[in-house]
């Protein structure tokens, strides 16, 4: 196996990032080149896993499992590590446009924080090992904290410090039941504990405690509260980045968990505890977004839905009636929100850049460039919504075959309620654009990148759609049980 | 013997979780969730005290936790300072959700 692959997917960005902050290396430059760098670590890894697949592991420096780290692969991570490698490389150019009209002074800092964080989610979605995922948690969340405090207002300081607070409190929960699994067990491999894990009190609490640690940072109700201040305040790259992938990786790691290491819990009323979760983060979610003036914050709040929805795997699975749909369905939610949500915040910050603003009633007149904005920001909602054929669709639709093979009818109805409430709050961040403009209104030009990258990150999602069979196939192999960890 | 260090380990987490649920100050936030990793850590080091033979992996976690501990320690107190600095206040508001 090329042991090169994981070592420049991982240490690529993270090398970046500290040339950045060291060196006179231009920002654009350096995440430019580190993608460049990333496609072909990433094509090498896709064709390495189809080949060899469905799991592929490393052992870096050849330490046998208890005492050495281990980084893992399947084709769900080289989904997820493609989707972060497209929003962190949109956001960039994204950001070539976006940083001299909104906040130059701090596009130094910008680039070292945003290389970080891509660093961070890389090794958070190949790493096997408990702690290191720990330290993986606390490394994305600090570089986070940096991009949201970047603009030095008062309220994204404010929302940054809530942030540091919530998210370092769930790793601090994570690494409690981390502990826990330790003392049981003496190892950190995740394949290695899963199989002799069983149930008992103390794996019971750790189960909760990692859970509830990545709950947490998911922003799923009741632990939700920071994450629209955080998203909404931050600078419009970065609530891209944040709400597409930051979030994604978490659940991503707490599925992860929950196909392997807690699989053995994963009975029906710990599954229906998630499942409320979800439930009650998609009311939320939706419930604010409906109450929303920013566009902005309209995005931001349906993040909570989206991932509530996402949630609701769990309860599916347990159902029984296609295990693998449910899946499938989750990954692709999963990966078309990615890119959708980075568009629908693209264009936010395209807006606000042409008017000044993101108050909705006064986003009126869609022509010109704006148009092109506006399309965008409707292709990625429909996929958001989960208007066919798009990507979000496609997820959806299969996530609720599961649920009506499985005979769930609880979990279809809420599945389609859910899509009624993200249509209505999306219609409401639409409907200003097809109201005629006052004349006299003087519009702002927004770079011609911004809009490039905004329709280029829509589409995509929307394509997703008409992926959905190689992608079936290539998932197909990913619900396998996780890697026997030998030495 | 080593029971009682577990002991320990819990009382201080339910004192930290404690002060960081209760407390409005931002630096006693801070300084709760310190403590709380501290007893994160005296729960590690207790548990390689108990094992037979005296296990190593604990001390090289604790000692990684430490250095993650400090940089995110500095990184709220910049954050705590420049909020005072700008506000002269240190709690949050509300989140406000216009």
């Amino acid at each position: 196996m090329a042991d090169w692959i994981p070592v420049v997917i991982i240490f690529g960005p993270l090398l970046a990032a500290v040339l950045v902050f060291t060196q006179t290396v231009r920002g654009v430059t350096a995440t430019l080149v580190t993608g460049g760098i990333l496609l072909i670590g990433l094509v090498a890894l896709g064709g390495e896993v189809s080949g060899q697949g469905p799991w592929l592991t490393w052992q870096p420096g050849g330490w046998p499992v208890p005492l050495g780290l281990r980084w893992q692969a399947d084709f769900f991570s080289v989904a997820m590590l493609a989707m972060t490698f497209l929003v962190a490389v949109s956001g960039g150019l994204f950001a070539i446009g976006f940083l001299p009209a909104a906040m130059p002074s701090a596009a130094r800092h910008f680039w070292t924080l945003w290389l970080f964080t891509w660093a961070a989610m890389n090794s958070l979605l190949l790493a096997a090992d408990l702690f290191n995922i720990y330290v993986g948690l606390e490394l994305m969340a600090l570089a986070a904290v940096g991009l949201i405090s970047l603009t030095r207002e008062t309220e994204a300081l404010q929302a940054a410090m809530r942030y540091f607070l919530v998210t370092l409190f769930g790793s601090m929960l994570y690494l409690l039941g981390v502990a826990l699994l330790y003392g049981q067990y003496g190892m950190l491999d995740q394949a290695a504990l899963a199989a002799v894990i069983e149930h008992g009190l103390a794996n019971g609490v750790a189960a909760v405690l990692m859970t509830l640690g990545l709950l947490v940072k998911t922003a799923l109700f009741p632990v939700h509260f920071w994450l629209p201040s955080a998203h909404g305040k931050a600078p419009v790259p970065v609530s891209a980045l944040l709400s597409a992938v930051v979030v994604a990786v978490c659940f991503f790691v707490m599925y992860r968990l929950w196909s392997g290491l807690f699989f053995v819990f994963l009975a029906e009323r710990p599954a229906m505890v998630l499942g409320a979760i979800g439930l009650a983060s998609i009311l939320w979610g939706g419930m604010q977004a409906l109450r929303q003036q920013r566009l902005k914050m309209i995005v931001a709040y349906s993040t909570i839905a989206q991932f509530g929805y996402v949630m609701l795997v769990f309860p599916v699975f347990v159902a029984d009636g296609a295990a693998f749909l449910a899946w499938h369905g989750t990954a692709m939610m999963v990966l078309a929100h990615g890119l959708a949500k980075a568009s629908l915040f693209f264009a936010a910050g395209c807006l606000s850049i042409a008017h000044g603003h993101d108050r909705i009633r006064e986003l009126t007149g869609g022509g010109g460039r704006l148009g092109w904005v506006w399309l965008a920001f409707a292709l990625a909602a429909a996929s958001i919504v989960g208007l066919p054929p798009s990507g979000g669709f496609v997820g959806k639709w299969w996530l609720l075959q599961a649920a009506v093979l499985g005979e769930a009818w609880f979990w279809v109805v809420v599945m389609v309620l859910a899509a009624l409430l993200t249509g209505s709050y999306m219609y409401r961040g639409l409907e200003a654009a097809w109201r005629p403009a006052p004349p006299v209104e003087a519009v702002r030009p927004v770079p011609a990148i911004m809009v490039a990258v905004t329709l280029f990150c829509a589409v995509g999602s929307v394509a997703m759609g008409f992926l959905a069979v190689p992608l079936e196939g290539f998932l197909g192999r990913t619900f396998q049980p996780l890697p026997i960890a030998g030495g | 013997m080593t029971a009682y260090y577990l002991i320990l380990a819990g009382v201080i987490l339910a004192m930290a979780f404690h002060g960081l649920m209760t407390r409005a100050n931002l630096l006693r936030k801070l300084m709760a969730l310190n403590i709380f990793t501290s007893a994160v850590f005296l729960f590690l080091v207790a548990l390689a005290r108990m094992a037979e033979p005296l296990d190593p992996i604990p001390h090289a976690m604790v000692l990684t936790g430490i250095v993650v501990t400090v940089s995110t320690t500095a990184v709220g107190l910049v954050l705590l300072l420049k909020l005072y600095r700008r506000t002269g206040s240190l709690t949050l508001q509300s989140a406000d959700d216009d």
